[in-house]
């Protein structure tokens, strides 16, 4: 047998394990939900692991969508190769988002209302909405980049255009729904839906970065040399600004945090407090600080491994960030509550955190054979290819 | 007993809106003496919020024409003697259960708000002079004017009344527990059995009756006091000339519960919300997102146009 042929049916072995590896996750994703839908467990606060969860989510969907935008309204070309992935990156994305948000709602029977008794003054009726707005420009501006071809020559612009004002209202809205609570004075800021979008931004550059390197080398195919000057070039500086951006921000909404009477219990809960921890191992050493020797450094600064090897690091600052901000903002007590509340993630809550990941890479996944994705492929039938052009060895 | 409730008595009022003297109607059946009261038609009845929304909807068209006063009760804690009897009448008029508690050696129970206490006694020791004293608080929903609750629910749910309850319709709640959140003084609680939010209705029922707050009906010191809440803040206002302290009359833009004490509220435990409203202080953040959406979508292109420029550098390189 050919040692090609070989190859691919290693490939394809491959393949099939990681779709039978996620199927498995969504499995337990599925039993965590019913967990969670019949078995009603009470919770010591009312927005647990699925609600930073989402918010991360939707940071990273929204996010990848800005950088996407680049190319699509800014017409940077040299984002040409990326792009279809980037767009299908911010739909799969969202997936999840979808996923935790729902289930999280108390009464799921009712969920209808948000849409039939819409209320304009309420940010949470206006999310449902404009989640809605968002999903829906992704698909056209998917079907639009991947049939470029066959559309109308303002169409990608246009759509790119509609695609990025979405995203912008999308996610100020989700910073101002926390931002807006005064009742937490943890969240309570007129810069939260601007360090949102700091965030989403970040996120959104560096699960570019992870999805399409590890692709590649799921394939067995090394990133193309064009990529990786991308990566370096246009990748690099972004993330770098943005990291410094969000620790400007963090300063900035701590320290007079100190000098108000009530904002200091929520200062000394991060900084010193039961979530320093998290706050300063997750959230500042691991998804800032190290990034960001690792990029400047010039040893290091012009590797796409390590570049790569840091993107994960930023994923996982970014998520605690979420993580702290919102258990954290409720865990100073209610008026009868002496003290700090503790929140440990169920059992339901966890099994469905993973299912939701799994759901987004097998759609990920599947997305990625079903659709022509790469630069030089075209669409076969509407959108889909029929078959898939395997990527060159070493390549 | 007024006419308006007498006439209550003669008439039977099903969910659907209709009034039925003989009692038939195909759904729940309500009569109003003094309280609503289910089933004198025999049938079973629909939710028991549908059923008191149309019960009082129909109350609101049949009152007379006059503008509907704002009410609320001062609550006066130099007369408080902390029986509880307010926390008993809560619970004996709204049919909660009882919650069960465990001994904390203190006279406080149950120790927090639940989805079935909606009324709650504080006990509180202050030092004075050298001895110690005890100042009794009563908390329940606040009735803000301008309710963060309100706001923020996304299909008005919980709803601002034109005498001063916030009330809560569970037929349009979709469980996401915002107004948990929002709430500056911490107080709707989430039934995770029957996935609704509880809270103090201010006896919405009995006020849209001419009635008062059973809690204020029960009061045997006469701590707890009803009436138009203009009234109420002159009476506060009496107290603050002679050296009491207020709390309620300006919090968070105002609430329908207005505190007299001679003891400073922070040392009772009464949070430090300010008199900024939820309303106002969520306007101020819709500039922050429009800008925030202008600055993002040029912050975006002065980058491109940074990247396009090291291009062309590049290339002339």
């Amino acid at each position: 047998m050919k040692i090609s042929n070989r190859l691919a049916e290693g490939r394809e072995f491959s393949l099939l394990m990681w779709i039978a590896v996620l199927l498995v996750g969504v499995v337990l994703g599925v039993y965590g939900a019913y967990h969670l839908i019949v078995r009603q467990e009470a919770s010591s606060i009312p927005w647990g692991l699925l609600v930073p969860s989402y918010v991360f989510f939707a940071l990273a969907a929204t996010g990848s969508s800005l950088v996407n935008s680049i190319l699509t309204v800014f017409n940077v070309q040299r984002f040409k190769p990326i792009i279809k992935k980037g767009i299908l990156l911010s739909l799969v994305l969202i997936v999840p988002a979808g996923i935790f948000i729902i289930l999280d709602l108390g009464k799921l029977v009712s969920a209808y209302n948000m849409y039939f008794l819409f209320q304009p003054g309420s940010r949470m009726a206006w999310m449902g909405v404009l989640y809605i707005m968002f999903i829906a420009s992704l698909i056209l501006e998917l079907i639009v980049v991947l049939r470029e071809e066959h559309m109308l020559k303002w169409a990608p612009r246009f759509m790119g255009i509609v695609v990025l004002v979405v995203t912008l209202a999308v996610h100020t809205n989700l910073g101002a729904l926390f931002g807006a609570v005064a009742a937490k004075p943890l969240w309570s800021s007129h810069l939260l839906p601007i360090h949102f979008i700091i965030s989403a931004t970040l996120v959104g550059a560096v699960l570019h970065i992870l999805f399409i390197s590890v692709t590649h080398l799921v394939k067995r195919a090394s990133v193309p040399s064009e990529l990786k000057q991308l990566f370096t070039d246009c990748y690099r500086p972004l993330i770098i600004g943005l990291i410094i951006i969000n620790l400007v921000l963090i300063a900035v909404k701590f320290i007079p945090e100190i000098f108000s009477p009530e904002g200091i219990s929520y200062v000394k809960l991060m900084v010193a407090g039961p979530y320093s921890g998290l706050f300063w191992g997750l959230e500042i050493a691991v998804g800032c600080i190290i990034p960001l020797i690792v990029l400047l450094h010039r040893k290091t600064r012009g590797s796409v491994r390590w570049l790569l090897s840091v993107s994960p690091l930023v994923v996982i600052g970014v998520y605690f960030s979420k993580y702290n901000l919102l258990i954290g903002g409720q865990s100073i007590g209610p008026l009868f509550t002496e003290g700090f509340i503790s929140y440990v993630p169920g059992v339901a809550d966890i099994l469905l955190f993973v299912g939701g990941i799994a759901a987004c890479l097998l759609v990920y996944t599947l997305g990625e054979r079903l659709l022509p994705v790469e630069l030089e492929e075209k669409p076969a039938w509407f959108i889909f290819v029929r078959k898939r052009t395997p990527l060159k060895e070493g390549a | 007993m007024s006419t308006f409730q007498k006439e209550a008595e003669k008439e039977w009022f099903c969910g659907n809106g209709t009034s039925s003297p003989d009692g038939t109607g195909d759904l729940s059946c309500w009569s109003y003496d003094g309280r609503l009261r289910h089933g004198f038609c025999g049938n079973p009845g629909q939710s028991t919020s549908r059923a008191r929304l149309s019960a009082r909807k129909i109350w609101q068209r049949r009152l007379p024409r006059r503008k509907i006063m704002p009410k609320a009760v001062l609550v006066d804690l130099r007369k408080c003697m902390g029986c509880r009897g307010c926390q008993v009448a809560c619970k004996q008029w709204n049919e909660l259960p009882a919650v069960t508690t465990q001994n904390r050696g203190t006279y406080e129970n149950p120790p927090d708000l639940s989805p079935h206490t909606w009324s709650l006694v504080k006990f509180r020791e202050i030092g004075e002079n050298g001895t110690v004293k005890w100042v009794f608080s009563k908390w329940q929903c606040m009735h803000c004017l301008q309710p963060a609750c309100v706001t923020v629910c996304p299909t008005e749910a919980l709803y601002k009344t034109e005498e001063g309850p916030v009330l809560y319709d569970e037929s349009r709640c979709i469980g996401c527990q915002y107004c948990r959140t929002a709430c500056p003084f911490s107080i709707p609680r989430f039934d995770w059995e029957t996935r609704v939010v509880r809270k103090c209705t201010l006896c919405g029922d009995r006020i849209a009756g001419g009635l008062e707050p059973a809690c204020v009906k029960t009061c045997p010191p006469a701590a707890l006091s009803f009436g138009k809440r203009e009234a109420v803040i002159a009476k506060a206002n009496e107290a603050e000339a002679e050296g009491a302290y207020l709390y309620g009359r300006d919090e968070v833009g105002g609430t329908s519960w207005i505190y007299v004490s001679d003891v400073p509220f922070d040392e009772l435990g009464y949070p430090d919300v300010g008199t900024k409203s939820y309303p106002s202080h969520s306007a101020g953040i819709w500039g922050s997102q429009i800008s925030t959406i202008v600055v993002g979508a040029a912050a975006l292109g002065l980058y491109s146009l940074y990247l396009r420029r090291k291009k062309i550098e590049g290339e002339q390189r």
